[in-house]
């Protein structure tokens, strides 16, 4: 460059910078103006540096930057190190941010494996939170949000029947109606029926009861399914007379015919009757529940005349036609319904067609409860989530020292950020995976745990959604606790990092934080806490409720199928053998025979009532429980009497004589408004005679403690016949229940070796399977409370040691200056119980809101039950106390010297 | 207000690079910018505008303070101001270094110096 261009672009440069040190303020101007002026002309004409596109594009920069600095001592701030740094080569290409990734990787699974005790807590306390989550969150999808495996779920409709005269709300079907509604509707594409039942299964000479159906031909077809192998039933196996065909469940066919194409065609015994196999059915046929296999309805006796008399006794599905609604349907059906009244009598009237929405009743009672579990699980990941950040926040203090040493040597702040990011996605992704895992595991457990009647539809599957779930929750909580901390701790660029940590304003601010942190951790464990105590208390007061009956009672069922047992005689015979040898048996003190047990199910018969009151419109012909037992069996159940005694057996031949019978409270306020009813009679029927009541009893709860007890009576065993399914049972005070039954099963082996017995058990475990929901949610809830409180407590000691550890040079000080050991166990502890008083009434508040609105799903729950949040209360604080004790005792424990010193 | 430097706060690094480029000898502005860019290999190069506001606070430190010498010879014969250190200066200046060098020792007993930004 000649002397003359110099002088020139000098002459350039010094007007352009004039203009920008205007933005200088007036004195710094007058002082250093043309000392800055001077350098700038030199760094842009002395720098070599090739074209002079480059040296104007040089000159910007510079003057951009002495643009910036003239803002900043203008407005007082403090100047950043605006120093240019000459990019990396790798800089401007994309492979650099996969290196520095890559990087960030490397150095962030090295450094958290120098921590490992800190790694594994964070990772555990995610993995936990993601578990609990997912696990919650895969039965929510299974029973509520995931579609239903059949083809167009949403045209398929329950159908049933429903009388209110009787008190019922779902009478089932009976088979007449089923028919005419089949041929004459004009708004389903198709229907079905079915009922499901259990069958002894004969296989390799091993009795075994399995649950079944009998089903109407064209079931699979309206579930819009298709068999698997083989063929679906037709029109022509439903008629009389058809050979008897079996459909098997997939499981079935892999488990006992081997999975083999051969099996087809081979035939299979259930209730000592053969059937062929002509297909498999998919295991998404989860109607009718449970179902290891279909015969069909035909094949059985009484099943599908259209004349005499009928039960209501079967279970119906349809598929809407396209564009129908359920409303247009249902008026369809009445219609049909209104014109069978003079073929089939004016039950038709009382009984009329019920629709409901196949959705709405596999989830009806499931959903409001899992939605509050879920809530539950929420709170627990907020409490892991809160205590992570909590250690990741006290964490990143430590670590200023580190941070500031990278700043100084060059990283940036986005670098740095970055880096902490990288680290706390790396743990999240761990946590993450361990929990899924965790989750499935959990899953196992808990589908295991259920009984066996609860595992067909609620089939707990992980599927896609779930794991999205979980890598949200797990993804989220990387941002929540890795961001704040990174931002925090780098914010006052890096010689804020530098300086000490716990001193000063930065100090302060992330105490306050942890404070914060521990008062939500507290609130949430007592919100948690008073939840599971609320449903712990209903599911308690469920078990406790007087039955009516001696739960201790142990009994089991079996039956008798026709093949082997033909007629009444037959059947009588074995009955009577079996209440012998049962009563014969050492230990045995009270046992009978009954056709239905508590908890075992329903038979309604209508009673004519002798004198009896004016009954409402509506409820005007209630149907009656009725259940034929021998005196040893009412004894043997406990009944407690509140007028009169027992019937007496009635020998063979005499049933057609009036014999006692016993009701319940209920039959007698219902019928004659009092309980002093004994000589009244009743009568099933106007060709059987008048019966006398000998015995009013106390209601047994039946249907279990949380549903209702209706009109109920026993007769004498045997009187309208001899039942084909029997239950006995016994008591024995000497003799365990687990003693008894091989003993029972000896007897009923020897009697007929092909009988499997089923249902054996006392009816507390009886009750136990009944409430199996009930408990399944209060043990899950329990355990998460648990949890929380286990994790608060952590979440609280962590703190505060950490807080006492940062604080440990005023303490030595005020030790040194003479506070005394107990003085400063006192302050430390009353500031620690200060953020969790603050948790305790925050908690408080929101858990008397809470569980306001979660009583209403549950019935016994008692959400203001003052002695609850007493305990809650008491529990948590006390528990505070310990963990603050700990970390406050080994603070006065701090040798003054060593502490100053140290700083 | 000056400062003692048993009381110092860690300097910023642009105070830093002031005080190693003027403990070197005296030097004007366009001095220090070019001892710092040689000393760093040319990564570390000051901006004028940031240059002279941390001098300027420096001075009100007492860190840094004109010196009396003028250029007696330039390349256009301007006058420019020059700076030296003193004893404050460079006490912190000492201090600094023997702090960073202590940081750097923990720093290689990590794995932090692997890292080839770093290194």
């Amino acid at each position: 460059m000649s002397r003359s261009e110099r002088t020139t672009l000098a002459r350039a440069l010094v007007r352009a910078a004039s203009v920008v040190l205007l933005l200088y303020p007036r004195r710094f101007r007058t002082r250093y103006g043309a000392d800055m002026t001077e350098v700038f002309v030199d760094v842009c004409l002395v720098r070599s540096g090739g074209s002079p596109a480059r040296r104007l594009a040089r000159a910007g920069r510079t003057l951009l930057g002495m643009a910036r600095s003239g803002l900043a001592e203008r407005l007082g701030r403090r100047p950043e190190p605006h120093y240019r740094i000459p990019h990396d080569r790798h800089a401007r290409s994309g492979v650099s941010l996969v290196n520095g990734i890559l990087q960030d990787v490397r150095y962030a699974a090295r450094s958290l494996r120098k921590q490992p005790a800190f790694t594994a807590l964070v990772v555990g306390m995610l993995a936990l939170g993601v578990a609990a989550n997912a696990t919650i969150f895969s039965a929510l999808n299974s029973a509520v949000l995931r579609p239903m495996p059949f083809a167009d779920p949403d045209r398929l409709v329950v159908l049933d029947e429903i009388a209110p005269q009787w008190g019922l709300e779902s009478v089932s079907i009976a088979y007449p109606d089923f028919h005419y509604w089949n041929e004459r509707n004009r708004t389903f594409e198709s229907m079905a029926v079915y009922d499901t039942t259990m069958f002894n299964l004969s296989v390799d000479g091993r009795p075994d009861r399995v649950y079944g159906a009998r089903v109407h031909w064209r079931l699979l077809h309206v579930l819009g399914l298709e068999p698997v192998v083989g063929r679906d039933f037709t029109a022509e196996d439903f008629e009389e007379g058809a050979p008897p065909v079996t459909l098997v469940s997939e499981r079935f066919w892999h488990e006992r015919l081997g999975g083999d194409t051969e099996a087809l065609g081979s035939p299979v015994r259930f209730d000592s009757r053969e059937f062929t196999v002509i297909g498999v059915y998919p295991d998404e046929a989860v109607l009718p529940a449970n179902a290891v296999a279909w015969t069909l309805l035909s094949a059985g006796a009484n099943c599908c005349e259209l004349e005499g008399d009928h039960s209501w006794w079967l279970e119906g599905i349809g598929r809407l036609a396209p564009g129908v609604t359920i409303e247009q349907a249902l008026a369809d059906l009445q219609a049909i319904h209104a014109g069978l009244v003079p073929e089939l009598g004016s039950s038709r009237e009382i009984a009329t067609p019920r629709l409901d929405p196949l959705h709405e009743l596999l989830v009806a009672d499931t959903g409001p409860m899992l939605w509050l579990l879920f809530g539950a699980v929420a709170i627990l990941l907020m409490i892991a989530c809160a205590n992570i950040a909590g250690l990741m926040l006290a964490r990143a203090a430590r670590r200023g020292r580190e941070m500031g040493v990278r700043a100084a040597l060059g990283a940036g702040r986005a670098r740095i950020i970055r880096q902490l990011l990288t680290e706390s996605l790396l743990i999240s992704v761990a946590g993450g995976a361990v929990g899924v895992l965790l989750g499935h595991l959990g899953m196992r457990r808990i589908m295991a745990a259920l009984p066996l009647q609860a595992q067909g539809w609620v089939q707990i599957q992980a599927d896609w959604r779930t794991f999205l779930f979980a890598i949200a929750v797990a993804g989220g909580t990387a941002i929540l606790f890795g961001l704040a901390p990174a931002l925090y701790a780098t914010r006052s660029g890096p010689q804020g990092v530098l300086s000490d940590a716990g001193r000063g304003s930065a100090g302060k601010g992330r105490r306050r934080a942890l404070g914060l942190l521990v008062t939500v951790e507290v609130a949430l464990a007592v919100v948690l806490l008073v939840g599971a105590g609320m449903i712990g208390g209903a599911f308690r007061s469920l078990t406790e409720r007087d039955l009516g009956f001696n739960e201790e009672a142990f009994v089991g069922s079996l039956t008798l199928p026709e093949a082997t047992y033909p007629d009444a005689d037959a059947r009588r015979a074995f009955w009577e053998r079996l209440d012998e040898r049962i009563g014969a048996l050492p230990g045995v003190e009270l046992s009978g025979l009954t056709t239905l047990a508590p908890l075992s199910g329903h038979t309604g018969w209508f009673f004519d009532i002798e004198d009896g009151i004016e009954l409402p419109e509506e409820e005007s012909r209630p149907v009656v429980l009725t259940r034929f037992a021998t005196p040893g069996y009412l004894e043997a159940l406990g009944v407690e009497y509140l007028a009169g005694g027992p019937f007496e057996a009635v020998p063979p031949g005499e049933e057609e004589d009036p014999f006692g019978v016993v009701v319940n409270e209920t039959f007698a306020r219902t019928f004659w408004g009092r309980t002093d009813v004994l000589g009244k009679g009743v009568r099933n029927g106007d060709e059987r005679p008048w019966l006398p009541i000998v015995g009013v009893i106390r209601d047994t709860r039946h249907y279990g403690p949380d549903r209702p007890m209706r009109p109920g009576v026993f007769m004498p065993f045997g009187v309208y016949g001899q039942p084909s399914l029997g239950t006995f049972a016994l008591r024995s005070e000497a003799r365990a229940a687990d003693q008894l039954l091989p003993d029972v099963r000896a007897i009923v082996g020897e009697l007929d070796s092909d009988l499997p017995l089923f249902r054996a058990g006392t009816l507390s475990e009886h009750l136990g399977e009944h409430l199996w929901a009930q408990r399944l949610y209060a043990s899950l809830l329990a355990a998460f409370g648990a949890l929380a409180l286990v994790l608060a407590l952590g979440g609280i000691y962590s703190t505060l040691s950490y807080v006492v550890s940062e604080r440990r040079t005023e303490i030595g000080i005020r030790m040194a200056l003479g506070a005394r050991r107990a003085q400063v166990v006192r302050e430390v502890v009353a500031a620690g119980m200060k953020v969790v008083a603050a948790g305790l009434v925050v908690g408080l508040g929101l858990a008397w809101l809470a569980a306001g609105a979660a009583a209403s799903l549950l019935e016994g729950a008692n959400p203001r039950d003052p002695a609850l949040y007493a305990v809650v209360v008491a529990l948590l604080g006390a528990a505070a106390l310990g963990a603050n004790l700990l970390p406050a005792r080994r603070a006065s424990r701090t040798e003054p010297a060593s502490a100053i010193r140290t700083e | 207000m000056s400062r003692t430097a048993s009381m110092a706060p860690p300097l910023r690094p642009v105070e830093f690079y002031v005080l190693l480029a003027l403990a070197q000898g005296e030097t004007h502005g366009y001095g220090i910018i070019q001892a710092t860019e040689r000393q760093s290999d040319g990564r570390v190069r000051l901006d004028p505008g940031t240059l002279y506001r941390a001098l300027a606070r420096m001075q009100d430190e007492g860190l840094i303070a004109e010196s009396a010498r003028r250029a007696a010879e330039d390349l256009d014969d301007r006058r420019r101001r020059y700076y030296s250190l003193t004893e404050t200066g460079r006490a912190a200046a000492a201090e600094e270094a023997r702090r960073l060098a202590g940081l750097v020792r923990a720093a290689t007993e990590t794995d932090l110096l692997d890292d080839p930004e770093i290194a």
